[in-house]
């Protein structure tokens, strides 16, 4: 049988079912809860992103045979504003496993999409948090260094019911005064997606999938802090995520509230442990752990090319605010 | 530029010709902080099992670059080999223009390996430290250099530190720790598959002969047998040992370096373990909190299983076995 014939290009309309099926195909494999990633989803993810789309494919006789993929973001950096793309969706064709020798057809792929959007004056950062395999295969062909070995806050909140308290509202969609508190939390961050009602709405309340509950609370009418919640079963059973966490430093009354309010939650919920995650710089890693909250290892890794040679894995580490929202399988 | 590799141990002396070498490579690189040659020999001429380097000379016979590590004992998966602490990476930037300025080094680095690193016994299947950002960046870029951690530290507040242990636990302060604290290592080793091995020469080597501050050492016991030890140093916890369940003997080890670290005027006790070690959360629980560090520690392996996912699980390491 003749070899397959690859075009390696980028995504153009017209694409959506073919990478929709190879992603469905790829994904289902070994994962007996798999659930098929519907159109509506995948046009939540790439075609309606506000920052935009990042996709570059290997197409074989309509098949798409391999992808290299990723979310961009908007980003405020050092005080300007530019883009970072999380790496999503890499993926190869079960029948295409074979069809390009060392190093392969997903890296073939790749090679193209970092060529047109990384570079000096592209995404600054193309990030992912693979586990060790994955992240083997990207340091050795695309030059993934490691961030940040992650570290997970984790708190048992055990079954005894928790008052909600009343000063915690729940927010049903996100309107301008969330970019105000952002540009508040932002004094404080070297580097951060820019969360304004846009990115908001589009990460959060129009999540195709997932239901996110923002729970908000004001103080003269401003939002004073926004923690988003997600009840989930990753990346164990029973876990009450707290998705994001916008609470200027000099605000940990309204942070409390919303700590009393995530654990209300979560022991409504029945989650065995609340997660949330904090770059180690943060104060909110230290106000955590004094509210209970333990520190503990995980198998992800933070990984990024960098592509602005102004920057490397050290200022990243102490400089880059994020959050579980950034990553987009919660 | 010419130059010529030389790959060798470590021999007394080349403290000096190493300092000078160090100083000018800090100054092209910027800065730095002064290097003593006493430190020099004491890290590398009197470490217990020895050192190695690799050096790239000009044909005046001027170091223009090198690495230097320290040959560490390892208890690993119950074997006993050796791996390399890489303390001093250098290249005099002031040399050479553009790329080129790094070759030295890069022929430096892949001397080194050839020369020392391989599969056990013969050679060090692991080579680890703690670089500088600029090292870093190299040794990433251009000796295969890996990260395995970006390190946390847990801190005391002395404050919050724990009360005494049980009082069956007898804590001795010891000038030098004796043959049988390899006993309460052994301990602390078991069900770990890589551990620095801790017998006396090894930690009074590291800490009572080190140049500087003393560093006080403490030797637990339970019914006269050692169940575990602890150094502290102005503040540091550099070493703390027991068995992972001995929460007792744990508990009383950070009860005491914390009444050395508050008599040494310090208003905190630091420490670092790897944060899959059962220490990371014990310790959490008494009291300690996880914050950041500028450090994040690498290593190039030669030999299956350890390998990066290997390391991070199963290497079991203290503060003081890499020196800062």
């Amino acid at each position: 049988m003749a070899a397959p014939k690859y075009t390696i290009r980028e995504f153009r309309p017209g694409d959506e079912e073919a990478i929709l099926a190879t992603f469905n195909a790829v994904f289902a494999e070994n994962n007996p809860s798999f659930q098929a990633r519907t159109r509506r989803e995948w046009d939540w993810a790439f075609a309606h992103n506000p920052a935009g789309r990042r996709i570059w494919v290997a197409e074989s006789e309509g098949v798409i045979a391999a992808q290299c993929a990723a979310l961009p973001y908007r980003v405020w950096i050092d005080g300007r504003e530019s883009s970072f793309t999380q790496g999503v969706d890499s993926m190869v064709h079960p029948d295409h496993r074979k069809g390009l020798r060392r190093p392969g057809l997903y890296v073939e792929t790749a090679y193209p999409f970092f060529e047109r959007f990384g570079g000096y004056g592209n995404d600054i950062l193309h990030y992912g948090w693979p586990v060790e395999p994955a992240w083997r295969i990207g340091r050795t062909f695309l030059g993934y260094e490691i961030v940040r070995t992650q570290t997970l806050h984790f708190f048992e909140p055990g079954p005894a019911p928790r008052a909600f308290p009343r000063e915690v509202e729940r927010l049903a969609r996100f309107g301008p005064e969330v970019e105000r508190l952002y540009l508040r939390c932002r004094a404080n961050f070297g580097a951060s997606v820019i969360r304004d009602a846009r990115y908001m709405n589009w990460r959060f309340a129009d999540h195709p999938r997932f239901r996110y509950e923002l729970l908000a609370v004001r103080r003269g009418g401003e939002l004073a802090g926004l923690a988003i919640y997600r009840r989930a079963d990753w990346p164990v059973p029973g876990t009450a995520l707290v998705m994001d966490w916008l609470v200027p430093d000099d605000e940990p009354g309204a942070g409390a509230l919303l700590r009393d309010a995530l654990l209300a939650r979560a022991v409504e919920d029945g989650a065995h442990v609340v997660l949330a995650v904090f770059p180690d710089w943060s104060p909110w890693n230290a106000r955590f752990q004094d509210w209970g909250f333990r520190v503990h290892s995980s198998d992800y890794l933070l990984i990024g090319i960098i592509q602005d040679p102004r920057y490397d894995t050290w200022w990243l580490r102490e400089n880059w605010w994020y959050q579980l929202a950034e990553l987009d399988v919660v | 530029m010419d130059f010529s590799v030389e790959t060798r141990a470590f021999r007394a002396g080349d403290e000096r010709w190493l300092r000078a070498a160090l100083e000018r490579a800090c100054r092209s690189a910027g800065g730095g902080p002064a290097r003593d040659e006493r430190e020099l020999a004491w890290r590398y001429g009197a470490a217990p099992h020895g050192a190695v380097l690799a050096v790239a000379r000009d044909t005046a016979g001027v170091e223009l670059a090198g690495l230097v590590a320290t040959r560490r004992r390892v208890r690993f998966e119950g074997q006993e080999l050796f791996w390399l602490e890489l303390g001093d990476l250098w290249n005099d930037f002031a040399r050479g223009s553009g790329l080129a300025r790094a070759r030295p080094l890069l022929a430096a680095g892949a001397a080194f390996a050839e020369a020392f690193c391989g599969f056990a016994p013969e050679k060090h299947p692991v080579v680890y430290g703690l670089p500088n950002r600029r090292a870093h960046r190299l040794g990433l870029a251009r000796l295969e250099w890996e990260v395995l951690r970006s390190e946390n530290e847990l801190v005391l507040d002395l404050a919050q530190a724990p009360s005494e242990g049980e009082p069956t636990l007898e804590l001795e302060p010891v000038a030098r720790f004796p043959a049988e604290v390899e006993a309460a290592y052994l301990r602390h080793a078991e069900g770990r598959p890589a551990t620095l091995w801790k017998d006396a020469a090894a930690l009074n080597g590291r800490h009572v002969e080190a140049p500087g501050v003393p560093a006080e050492l403490v030797l637990a016991r339970r019914a006269g047998e050692p169940v575990g030890f602890a150094v502290h140093r102005r503040g540091a916890l550099l070493e703390l040992a027991t068995a992972a369940a001995d929460g007792d003997t744990r508990r009383a080890l950070v009860a005491w370096a914390a009444a050395r670290a508050r008599a040494a005027g310090a208003t905190r006790l630091a420490t670092v373990v790897p944060d899959t070690a059962p220490e990371f959360l014990a310790l959490q629980a008494l009291g300690f909190r996880v914050g950041p560090t500028r450090e994040f520690l690498c290593f190039r392996s030669f030999q299956r299983p350890a390998i990066m996912s290997w390391l991070f699980k199963h290497w079991s390491y203290s503060r003081a076995d890499t020196l800062r």
